[in-house]
């Protein structure tokens, strides 16, 4: 029988923001620990919140042996890798001080508009070992702002929403990009009159809505039953030769551990599913991949109490331009800030109402869009209609990636 | 119980919760859990702002009240704030689900239950499939330094399918989900599931691609209570109000907001999965009206919010675990029955689009359905299956468009997913409605 610890804490120091003030301070502190044992085949594990014995977990894990949850794999073994993010050191105290302060010049600056909901620290740590010889920890510790935004005169709940993950906070960076964001919003734009717009997806927000189906499709459960729209075109070139699209645990850019719950990490933290147009490998778990015979590529999660089950990580699109603006070369595009509702049809069809956006140049926002409604295939999406994914993104630090897909746009 | 600081307003909920999951994948058991958690969440008020703390060390509850109550800044009248003057002070037990508690039921029972239905999954298009149950039965005690100090409790138990079709390159994903208080109330689907499996065989061999445009569409009960929801429930929500003048002089109870026909209403007390006793400040939970016959009539309250609009509190601020606030929430939201026959209903309409089963919605200025299973509507009559990725409208517009409502009101309760709202999600709501007729919605 083998054991194996894992444990999650997550803690958390927030302020909620209610019209340009805070409204409330909240600290959370959760800490989450599981035995699993591994014996003929089977996984028993047991999780606890808080306070923990550890050799009274083992017993009650071994104890869950008898439910018989199948798991006729090796633990991985033999890897030990500790990785500690922490350049983001504000103290509570200097962070309410410099809401405070962010908050009042808010007030002061931008005064047709107000700002709520929250701004926060995050830390997390994750650790995965086993008597096999794993040793696994993931530290880190940022700072995430997400503000709605409303014009004062406004009776829609909100007109927007801005947020980024960094690991830096300064006020002196945020206030700026909120100016020209609200400047924006205050102007009304035209939609460019051509047939197809380029649109600039930032990746890990609205861009999920856009990367959705193909997501699913790069499942390896999917993928192995037949039922993907991949299924069956391995190792074809089905999508544009600059298209690349990576599993990742990129702790740095990605924002999560840099190991899956199976405790795998690849060469880089990047996997490649999709390259240069080619697919190339579904995504996949220890079961997966055992069942379809296809390469381990990592994307397993779990609760902390749970058995590790097949999802995606992270993700990460080949970079083609440093700009938006390279990619753009001149051309208008549509900025896309918040889409929510839109969906895929079985063949792939994607119709996605975009309810903010605005034109954009490539280096700035020109004025607001009307309500649109983006329409495309995910075969022409990220084979044709595919423009480029830049380095540079809009927002600072954040890492955040910003694809350009050239779509069918029509106002709703 | 607790020591509760002076000149200040506190509150602790505590939560313990008992939990079992099962998921087969192809029928073939994947992993089967049980789970009990306990934790707190806790409010400090010092009628300027509200401190919160939550833990999962419940020994140490008193400390997290003293270490919060550091931060405040304590007031001679604090129960004279009128915030603090809106909590309720209800005591006692109100264990509702107790004696049938699906926690104390055994894991044998339930996966039997659940294998009694795998036989309806061997068919020729279905390639992958996977069933989950979940049960959870929650016991929460709220007390304040008002003297509030309540027991009582919720429970939900159920199963869904997700199964998917192909052949080809045609695809199909659609699940099959049942919900209930009650553990008995989950078998006996095995007519139910095996006509929806045959409509979805069916909708899976035939469907064809929407010409994109505007149409005239029915929405199921399904549809309907999706739509109610979210168009106009998250907008009752009158956390969205505080300190803004604009949204509250355009929302003034007494408004006309949409068609004469339509009502829409939140209760809480409804057994489906929005149920509960009270809400996570301690107020008893109740019945609603949004709209009544085309005018505003009612919102959704936190004390917060009801102290600021000067109404009462509605048993709305709920949280989703105890790792986060209350905040202002709906229960079981539906559209009330109106007076025609469905048959009649779909009479009225000669060329239109019939809504039966949806994925998922969202409501801001625009409303979205993402439509699952649909149909051409010819001449009153169910036609050819139909591929639509979403349906859209302005949400007042539409209010205003809803031409027919039928007789008879369904509501439904889900095991999987719920409501979200901010970083709160998934919460158990419960919606429904009736038929509802539109005489216009952008269809793609």
């Amino acid at each position: 029988m083998n054991r194996e610890l894992y444990q999650i804490r997550s803690r958390s120091f927030s302020v909620k923001i209610l019209q340009t003030k805070i409204a409330s301070v909240k600290e959370k502190d959760v800490l989450r620990t599981a035995v699993r044992v591994y014996d003929k085949g089977l996984i028993g594990i047991k999780g606890v919140l808080g306070h923990y014995d550890e050799e009274d977990l083992a017993k009650k894990a071994a104890a869950t042996l008898k439910y018989r949850n199948p798991y006729p794999f090796k633990p991985t073994a033999g890897v030990k890798k500790h990785i500690l993010i922490d350049e983001f050191k504000m103290s509570t105290e200097e962070f309410m001080e410099e809401n405070e302060a962010f908050l009042k010049e808010l007030r002061n600056s931008i005064k047709g508009f107000s700002f709520s909901h929250k701004i926060s620290i995050l830390e997390s740590r994750t650790v995965l070992k086993n008597d096999l010889g794993l040793d696994l920890i993931n530290e880190d510790r940022t700072f995430a702002l997400s503000l709605i935004f409303k014009e004062k005169s406004s009776v829609n709940i909100i007109d927007g929403g801005f947020g980024y993950a960094a690991r830096k906070w300064d006020r002196n960076d945020a206030l700026p990009l909120l100016d020209g964001l609200c400047g924006a919003y205050a102007k009304k734009a035209a939609l460019p009159k051509e047939e197809r717009i380029p649109v600039v997806f930032i990746e890990h927000y609205e861009g999920m809505d856009a990367l959705f189906k193909l997501v699913e499709s790069l499942g390896g459960m999917s993928y192995g039953s037949g039922t993907s729209l991949l299924s069956g075109k391995e190792s074809r070139k089905v999508f544009n030769e600059k298209f690349s699209f990576y599993q990742s645990t990129d702790p740095v850019k990605a924002y999560t551990e840099f190991f899956d719950a199976e405790g795998i990490f690849n060469k880089g933290f990047l996997y490649p599913l999709i390259e240069k147009g080619v697919f190339k490998t579904p995504y996949t778990d220890k079961f997966t991949a055992d069942l379809y015979k296809l390469p381990l590529t990592g994307a397993s999660v779990s609760h902390y109490d749970g058995k590790p089950t097949l999802a995606l990580p992270g993700i990460e699109i080949g970079r083609t331009h440093r700009t938006i603006k390279d990619i753009l070369g001149g051309r208008k595009a549509v900025y896309v800030m918040m889409s929510a509702g839109g969906d895929f049809t079985p063949q792939g069809d994607m119709s996605l109402p975009v309810q903010l956006s605005f034109l954009y140049d490539g280096e700035k926002l020109i004025g607001r869009l009307p309500q649109l409604q983006i329409s495309g295939n995910i075969f022409d999406m990220f084979g044709g209609d595919f423009m480029g994914a830049a380095e540079e993104g809009v927002l600072p630090y954040a890492m955040l990636d910003n694809m350009v897909l050239s779509l069918k746009v029509s106002g709703i | 119980m607790f020591k509760f600081p002076k000149g200040l307003y506190t509150d602790v909920r505590i939560e313990k919760t008992a939990s079992a999951t099962a998921s087969y994948l192809l029928g073939k058991l994947d992993e089967i859990k049980e789970r009990e958690i306990e934790g707190a969440f806790i409010r400090v008020f010092d009628g300027e702002r509200w401190y919160y703390s939550s833990t999962t060390d419940l020994d140490h509850v008193q400390k997290h009240i003293d270490r919060l109550a550091k931060f405040a800044k304590p007031k001679k009248d604090i129960d004279k704030i009128p915030v603090v003057e809106k909590f309720p002070v209800n005591t006692g037990i109100h264990l509702n689900f107790k004696k049938k508690d699906i926690s104390k039921i055994s894991l044998n029972k339930k996966s039997a239950m659940l294998k009694a239905y795998f036989p309806f999954m061997k068919r020729e298009h279905i390639k992958y499939w996977r069933v989950y149950y979940i049960d959870s039965y929650i016991e929460k005690r709220f007390c304040s330094s008002k003297g509030a100090d309540i027991v009582h409790d919720f429970q939900k138990g159920g199963f869904c399918f997700i199964f998917q079709m192909a052949r080809n390159e045609r695809l199909l994903t659609e699940k099959y989900q049942a919900s209930s208080h009650d553990f008995e109330d989950l078998r006996g689907h095995e007519v139910r599931l095996e006509h929806y499996l045959k409509k979805c065989e069916e909708f899976f061999k035939n469907a064809v691609p929407v010409k994109p445009g505007k149409y005239r569409v029915i929405m199921s009960p399904d549809a309907s209570g999706v739509f109610a929801h979210e168009s106009f429930g998250h907008k009752s929500e009158a956390d969205f109000m505080l300190g803004d003048e604009a949204m509250k002089k355009e929302w003034t109870i007494g408004k006309k907001v949409s068609s004469s026909i339509l009502s829409i209403i939140d209760d809480g007390t409804l057994n489906y999965s929005g149920y509960a006793a009270f809400d996570d400040e301690g107020v008893k939970t109740g019945k609603t009206f949004l709209i009544k016959n085309g005018i505003l009539t009612g919102r959704l309250h936190s004390c917060e919010t009801a102290a600021e609009l000067e109404e009462e509190p509605t048993g709305n601020a709920r949280a989703i675990s105890y790792e986060f606030e209350p905040i202002v929430r709906m229960t079981n939201t539906y559209i009330a029955a109106g007076k025609l026959s469905k048959a009649a209903l779909f009479s009225k309409v000669k060329d239109g689009i019939f809504v039966e089963t949806i994925k998922h919605g969202s409501g801001m200025s625009t409303f979205t359905i993402a439509p699952s299973i649909s149909y051409e509507v010819k001449n009153g009559k169910i036609g050819k299956p139909l591929l639509i990725s979403v349906v859209t409208g302005d949400v007042f517009k539409t209010l205003s468009l809803i031409e027919s409502v039928s007789k008879k009101m369904e509501m439904m309760s889900f095991v999987m997913g719920g409501c979200g709202k901010m970083e709160q999600y998934p919460l158990n709501v419960g919606i429904g409605g009736p038929f509802v007729l539109i005489k216009e919605l952008n269809v793609q």
